[in-house]
């Protein structure tokens, strides 16, 4: 049963991250694509951690996924914003929205 | 297929980084380099050369190299000149040192080096094909500044032109984007 | 084939998508962006290998990778927007 769900957090996962995949290069604009970036990668990322604590069971290794989940949740939104500051503060104007 | 799609991806990231034309970007590339190489070791079944790699080349490499690159200091500049052959010596003498010493002691004063070339060729065959950080072109007393337009110290030195501006000379500046093809 | 194989596999295969936009990215921040995404996906593979094999000390090196992994991203960033300063 465990493996089942699993599984399906894996592949809900994986659908995450190929639309993440698509968004960088759908959109034309780069604050769209940071934006689609930041938000998409950080849930593939949870969820693809879950579905492997779900396939491990309760161990030793499981408080390190966690831990890396924490680790992740702090600096995945740190850097994306760091990234963003620094393309608004250079003057980096984008055109029309599109 | 996972070990062998990697593997590709280091020998591009690799080729890449010692092609393009901006600094700023291989040292970009050589970050995403370290990384892929150290899951690679993890591959071959080596984790504290992972462990020293991750470390190392994200880490320590990447602000070893900013540093490097914020320190860099030498300047090329070329100076051509539309009459060449029309002029006295001692015009070029008075003439070429005024503007060239304002760029000169710019230059100096931030503690950096320029290294002044004078060319007589035509400056279009310069702009296509030499490889500069800054272009001086004079035609009697009509100066044009061409550069990058991603360079730092050229804003500073338009900065700089703009609040003590030359009344014999009126300068101008042209500025292009290069490095399109990486 | 092992499911987890499989999405190493997929995983790798986004991998060399992402570069395909750092690449060709017009900006440096476009550029920057692709290395925190790759970064991520390199966590993940860590993760996986770590599980598929069941030799939970890998997991130590996508650890220190999460700690120091940013620490380039931000350093770059702040180097771009300071105009050559820190």
């Amino acid at each position: 049963m465990n493996i089942i769900i699993s599984n399906l957090l894996i592949f809900v996962s994986l659908g995450f991250m190929i639309f993440g995949i698509i968004g960088i290069f759908r959109f034309k604009d780069f604050y769209a694509r940071i934006l689609i970036s930041s938000k998409v990668e950080t849930v593939g990322f949870l969820t693809i951690m879950v579905g492997l604590m779900f396939r491990t069971g309760i161990s030793y290794s499981t408080m390190k996924i966690m831990l890396i989940c924490l680790l992740a949740i702090i600096t995945n939104p740190l850097s994306t914003h760091a990234i963003a500051r620094s393309a608004y503060l250079s003057g980096y104007k984008t055109g029309k929205e599109n | 297929m996972t070990e062998k799609i990697f593997l590709i991806l280091m020998v591009v990231l690799a080729f890449i980084a010692l092609n393009t034309q901006k600094l700023r970007r291989s040292v970009i590339y050589l970050g995403i380099f370290s990384l892929v190489s150290s899951f690679v070791y993890l591959l071959y079944g080596a984790p504290d050369v992972a462990i020293a790699e991750a470390v190392i080349g994200s880490a320590i490499s990447t602000v070893l190299y900013l540093v490097a690159l914020k320190k860099y200091r030498v300047f090329t500049i070329y100076y051509t000149n539309a009459n060449y052959n029309q002029i006295r010596d001692g015009y070029i003498i008075r003439g070429r040192a005024q503007i060239l010493r304002e760029v000169e002691s710019f230059f100096v004063r931030k503690e950096m080096e320029p290294q002044i070339i004078y060319t007589t060729e035509d400056y279009k065959k310069v702009l296509a094909e030499e490889n500069f950080d800054l272009l001086i072109h004079q035609d009697y007393d009509q100066v044009r500044l061409y550069g990058n337009a991603e360079d730092y110290q050229l804003d500073a030195l338009e900065a700089h032109m703009c609040e003590n501006p030359n009344e014999l000379l009126k300068t101008e500046f042209i500025k292009f984007e290069a490095g399109d093809k990486n | 084939m092992n499911v987890l194989e499989a999405v190493l596999t997929v995983i790798s295969i986004l991998t060399a998508l992402v570069l395909v936009r750092v690449i060709i990215g017009p900006t440096i921040w476009d550029r920057l962006l692709g290395l925190n995404m790759i970064s991520a996906k390199i966590i993940m593979s860590i993760i996986i290998l770590a599980v598929l094999t069941e030799r939970t000390y890998l997991m130590d090196v996508a650890l220190a990778y999460s700690v120091l992994g940013f620490i380039g991203t931000i350093l770059i960033a702040r180097f771009v927007e300071k105009k050559g300063e820190f």
